[in-house]
């Protein structure tokens, strides 16, 4: 309660110094190039967006409605996401508009994705050019505040200064719907963006109580994994999927923060330095003892072999010092992030396996090796993998979050609609990928089985070339977000999906979102008007002409 | 004779060539690269080069289209980027898949068009013809998709007799590829898109059979078999095997399908086959599997074509090869 | 000189004659008059759908008429955003039979000229010909789409693209046997006693001749580009913009709501099943023309 007190007056102060910061849209150069002349009308405005997802279609074509009705000529260049996500991302090249679904993986619990690489200024992801110093510095003040409480408040003024700008427009979070069968299990609990099966989260695997005599799960699994190689799994899903074998330090909760998991406590005993103490007794799966030796053997490993998927987490880390059971993590500066991505994202090797590989196995690189039974210390045990058909999980009794569960089958079954269907009919326990409203609407007549909508931190966004004009007018970034209807990626969920804040972290993390930052609502009377305050007029033919 | 063959072997060659090169460069021309359908977690910029070098796509194009050319010369399509492993070990299953559901499709939909056009074209004239007719006309009108979601919707959603896709209950362990594919679950799970594919494959021999039949009725011979006192059957039985040199034609066409896969078929019903797979890898920008999968389609296609053709000048002497 | 496999085999095998069987007078009027139809909603689709198409219908509580069976108001149901059926099955007929019309005429163009000139040169051209015509042929259309349409773009006009880029194969292979027997004619060996160009001959003698062929495949052109265009439609690369047939399967589909809106698979489905069955028996109006030993059976 206290907590929240300081918290709050806190935030008042800094949100004072970032209204104080925003001087709106006097740091944004005019790209070349840019055709909106003074006194002209506004030309053509090419948006790129995925054409294959039905939401996001609907959403543009109503949007394309709206936009023609306060003068505007939106011109739609949907692209399958296989090819709009490359081009929008990498290449920059999406046209005026650009808009991404930024999905719900676990790192991005933490504000500190959604903050620094969506909008400052080095960030590539940051496709709009938007460029704020003072913005930039409030990423990195959040960054290095070590303290949750204090931080809380940074990541709020944070998002506060980028709101008064308008630099995107955030829409909506979606849900993810999944199902179980209540009939034979229980103690599954709606995770934030990852629903009741979502490999994104290992909770539920660990937690699920089976009520009946049959302790084995049986999970639906839509796209199958690539590999049991866990330094090159290429998908998010996989590498999750390799953290049920090997142990993290850390593992997020339902409370979306870092439980201990390998690792008994840690604490901050420094700006830059970070303790943690490894759990006693463990074993990996052969039965060798796990040891502080096995972790300075992965650090070492993965700095050695350099792994593309693992550089980020490890850039921060100076050095790591390891004695008996306790890890000093020395950092190149304070990362708040540390705890969720980091020690929830590191794993530990069993040295006595990989200081062979890949000498012993014949590659050149342990990212060619194939890995066949994949040894960990974690709460699961691999069993088999028959590729196209099944993947077999043993529980590891012995672990110290040990599943409730004696084992798992993930079933290969390669369309939702198939997934809802064995569900349906007790072929399976519980759903992976999410399902359509569709689907559920039908599971739900089923009285066996409970369906969930877990909200999602993931969020639809769509962003101007804030280089050009008129979008680098706030202004006018502030009417288009009146123009927006969000209503079809609303609807298309049944309803449950969330309309965003002018913010992209959700309000359902309460400790970072800030709810003062409401977005313009949906009324296009109210966009004519600030675009008309604006010194923006209308010529004969009903076409918003710029100011003069 | 010899100088004709080898003149096609050579142009069929050329053919394969240009088609491979084909393949390469629209690969190529694809926006984006592998790395950006794959996790972004930890995947700065340096890290998003360095995999670009492992996978030889920091190399020139021409370079990269040599080792192609020289990788494809050994019958060895490369490292699947997304599966990390060679791939023919990440697709063989799909591949073996695809074979034995458009296989069997064809094998169906080849004997029963025969017998059913044979039929019509004997019947000349009557309902059962003009009923065939229609169901013929519907059939080669209907897009397979849509046929697949219909016989789904009947029989999977409405009778429930069928599950609705996939090849396999869950748990269940096949020791050997024999095994895979000889047991009653498989059967069940082949049953609905063997439908689909039959029925959509069927109304081409049919059609062709038909029209065979009625040109060989027309035929001289038949009358002097009539003559020496043919019963109708055995008479019908002749007009048959005369007619089949087009349906065994129009079969090597379906061959290239067989290898192939419909993709739309695969997709409606969750088929875990190879057209699947190439769709997946065009979208993850996964170039060997898709390569691999493309060439392939393509090279049964084409090499078909030769044998047909020197098959024809082989069997029907009437045919002049310059 | 040339391949003699090709020569014999003719596409689209023996559908035309049964199309012929079927088109008593009173089949082919039947089938105008559907076709007729539906060239009507394409042209007017918009103006006479009763719902706006795309727009999310809501009940007098202001609740979204999410997935309903047909009724008064909504006569073909609604879907899962509430739009109506009825509407979309309207709004929908002109993408596919645009592009059906469009890409037939480009394909049928290239078909025949590379057809006439293969056939009637021979030769070095001829074989040149037949093998870019081999190579189009050893090319899978489906992926070929995908891939063309993923680095150009969503579009109607890139749909017809893949569309003509592969499909003139056909015409071209049939077009050509045709012209091998046609210039050993003696109207052709005539011409050529004259002294006229190749080209003249080409064009102003064997062309006509050709022209009833063309004009079946290009009835065939159509109906084979609706079926291509509704796949791909069905493969999520219709023009998002717009509404097809193929497009509302796809949306179907991917909604998982096959399993229980019949109202919404239905009825796309068949029409695209009618018209292209239509085209079909428009074509063999052309065949007996085309191919005058037909007629005396």
């Amino acid at each position: 309660m206290q907590g929240q007190v300081s918290r709050r007056s806190f935030l008042k102060t800094a949100l004072a110094g970032a209204s104080a910061f925003a001087a709106p849209s006097a740091f944004l150069t005019l790209a070349p190039g840019a055709v909106a002349a003074p006194g002209q009308p506004v030309p053509p405005i090419s948006m790129m967006y995925y054409g294959n997802w039905p939401e996001i279609v609907e959403l543009f074509r109503k949007a394309a409605q709206d936009f023609r009705k306060i003068g505007l000529t939106p011109q739609l260049n949907p692209a399958p996401s296989s090819v709009a996500v490359p081009k929008t991302l990498q290449q920059h090249d999406y046209g005026d508009w650009g808009s991404i679904l930024w999905g719900a993986t676990p790192e991005r619990i933490d504000p500190n994705f959604y903050l620094e690489e969506m909008l400052s200024s080095k960030s590539k992801r940051n496709y709009g050019y938007y460029n704020n110093p003072k913005y930039d510095e409030a990423v990195k003040a959040q960054q290095e505040e070590m303290d949750p409480g204090k931080r809380a408040a940074l990541v709020k003024s944070a998002q506060a200064i980028a709101a008064a700008d308008y630099p995107i427009w955030w829409l909506a979070h979606p849900v993810v719907i999944s199902a179980y069968n209540q009939k034979f299990f229980a103690n599954v609990e709606e995770i934030l963006g990852a629903g009741y099966g979502n490999m994104y989260s290992i909770w539920n695997y660990l937690n699920i109580t089976p009520k009946t005599a049959r302790k084995t799960l049986r999970v639906g699994l839509e796209i199958e994994i690539n590999t049991l190689n866990p330094f090159t799994a290429p998908t998010s899903p996989n590498q999750q999927f390799m953290r049920f074998f090997y142990d993290t330090f850390a593992v997020i909760g339902p409370d979306r923060e870092p439980h201990p998991r390998a690792a008994e406590s840690w604490k901050t005993v420094g700006p830059k330095t970070v303790d943690v103490k490894l759990r006693q007794g463990m074993k990996f799966h052969d039965g060798k003892p796990v040891t502080g030796e096995d972790v300075a053997f992965t650090f070492a490993y993965l700095r050695k072999w350099d792994f593309p998927f693992f550089r980020s987490a490890l850039e921060v880390i100076e050095n790591v010092e390891v004695k008996d059971y306790d890890i000093r993590f020395h950092l190149k500066r304070p990362y708040a992030p540390f705890f969720a991505n980091v020690l929830s994202w590191l794993f530990i090797l069993p040295k006595h396996v990989w200081q062979d590989i890949p000498e012993k196995a014949g590659v050149k690189n342990p990212g060619e090796y194939q890995n066949p039974k994949p040894i960990g210390s974690g709460p699961f045990v691999f069993g088999h993998w028959r590729k196209g058909q099944e993947i077999y999980f043993k529980a590891n009794k012995e672990h110290p979050l040990a599943p409730k569960v004696d084992d798992v089958y993930f079933v290969l079954i390669p369309s939702v609609d198939g997934n809802a269907g064995a569900l349906d009919r007790g072929e399976i326990d519980l759903t992976q990928q999410t399902l359509t409203p569709a689907l559920a609407d039908q599971l739900a007549q089923n009285p066996e089985v409970k369906v969930g909508y877990a909200p999602s931190h993931a969020v639809y966004e769509v962003r101007p070339d804030l280089r050009k004009a008129p979008f680098n007018d706030v202004s006018f970034r502030k009417a288009i977000y009146h123009a927006w209807d969000r209503r079809p990626i609303i609807n298309y969920f049944a309803g449950k999906a969330i309309a965003s804040g002018n913010t992209p972290i959700t309000p359902i993390l309460k400790q970072w979102h800030n709810a003062d930052l409401k977005a313009p609502e949906y009324d296009l009377d109210k966009a004519r008007k600030v675009l008309k305050d604006a010194g923006y007029t209308w010529n004969s033919d009903g076409q918003l002409v710029m100011p003069a | 004779m010899r100088s004709y063959l080898l003149r096609r072997l050579l142009q069929t060659l050329i053919v394969l060539f240009a088609v491979i090169t084909l393949v390469f460069v629209m690969f190529r021309l694809l926006p984006g690269d592998p790395t950006a359908m794959l996790i972004d977690q930890s995947l700065d910029e340096a890290a998003r080069q360095r995999l670009l070098v492992e996978w030889g796509l920091d190399k020139p194009l021409f370079d990269q289209y040599l080792t192609f050319l020289k990788n494809i010369a050994q019958f060895n399509f490369g490292v699947s980027f997304y599966y990390q492993a060679p791939v023919w070990q990440a697709i063989h299953t799909a591949w073996w898949n695809t074979v034995v559901l458009m296989g069997l499709a064809m094998i169906i939909a080849l004997v029963a068009g025969v017998v059913i056009g044979a039929y019509l074209g004997w019947k000349r004239g009557s309902l059962a013809e003009r009923a065939g007719l229609v169901t013929a006309l519907m059939l080669r009108s209907t897009p397979i998709f849509w046929l697949g979601i219909l016989v789904l919707m009947v029989f999977a959603y409405w009778l429930h007799v069928f599950p609705t896709g996939g090849m396999r209950q869950l748990g269940y362990h096949s020791e050997s590829l024999l095994d895979t594919y000889l047991s009653f679950d498989f059967a069940l799970h082949l049953a609905l898109p063997l439908l689909t594919a039959s029925l959509y494959f069927i109304a081409d021999p049919m059609m062709v059979m038909r029209t065979c039949m009625l040109e060989v009725k027309g035929e001289d011979f038949l009358e002097y078999l009539d003559a020496l006192g043919f019963s109708e059957r055995a008479r019908m039985r002749h007009c048959a095997r005369n007619a089949l040199l087009p349906v065994v034609t129009f079969a090597s066409i379906m061959v290239g399908f067989v290898f192939g896969g419909q993709v739309l078929l695969e997709i409606v019903f969750a088929w875990p086959g190879i057209g699947r797979e190439m769709v997946l890898a065009i979208e993850r920008r996964d170039y060997p599997i898709a390569q691999a999968t493309f060439v392939v389609m393509s090279v049964m296609v084409i090499v078909m074509n030769f044998v047909v053709d020197i098959l024809y000048s082989y069997i029907d002497p009437r045919i002049r090869y310059a | 000189m040339h391949s003699p496999a090709r020569t014999l085999r003719r596409q689209p095998g023996g559908l035309s004659s049964a199309l012929r069987l079927l088109g008593s007078d009173r089949m082919a009027l039947a089938a105008w008059c559907v076709l007729v139809f539906f060239l009507f909603l394409a042209l007017f689709g918009p103006a006479i759908a009763p719902h706006n198409p795309i727009e999310s219908n809501y009940d007098a509580n202001g609740a979204l008429v999410r997935l309903k069976p047909p009724s008064a108001q909504y006569w073909l149901g609604t879907t899962n955003l509430g739009q109506d059926v009825l509407s979309q099955v309207i709004a929908g007929a002109r993408i596919p039979i645009m592009v059906g019309v469009i890409s037939a005429v480009f394909v049928v163009f290239i078909g025949t000229n590379v057809g006439l000139i293969a056939g009637y040169f021979g030769r070095h051209v001829d074989d040149v010909l037949m093998r870019i015509t081999d190579i189009a042929y050893g090319i899978p259309f489906i992926p070929f789409a995908i891939v063309l349409i993923s680095i150009t773009g969503i579009g109607i006009t890139n749909i017809i693209l893949a569309i003509t880029l592969l499909l003139w194969r056909t015409s071209a292979r049939v077009i050509r046997s045709q012209v091998l027997s046609l210039k050993e004619r003696p109207f052709v060996l005539a011409a050529k006693l004259s002294g006229a160009s190749d080209l003249r001959i080409l064009y102003r003698y064997i062309a006509p001749h050709v022209l009833p062929l063309a004009m079946l495949y290009m009835a065939f052109g159509v109906a084979w580009g609706i079926l291509a265009e509704a796949s791909l439609g069905f493969l999520g690369f219709g023009d998002p913009e717009k509404i097809s047939w193929g497009q509302m399967l796809y949306y179907a589909f991917r909604s998982g709501a096959i399993r229980i809106a019949w109202w919404w698979t239905v009825p796309p489905g068949l029409a695209i099943v009618l018209t292209v069955a239509c085209f079909y028996l428009i074509g063999r109006t052309f065949e007996s023309v085309a191919n005058p030993r037909l007629r005396e059976r």
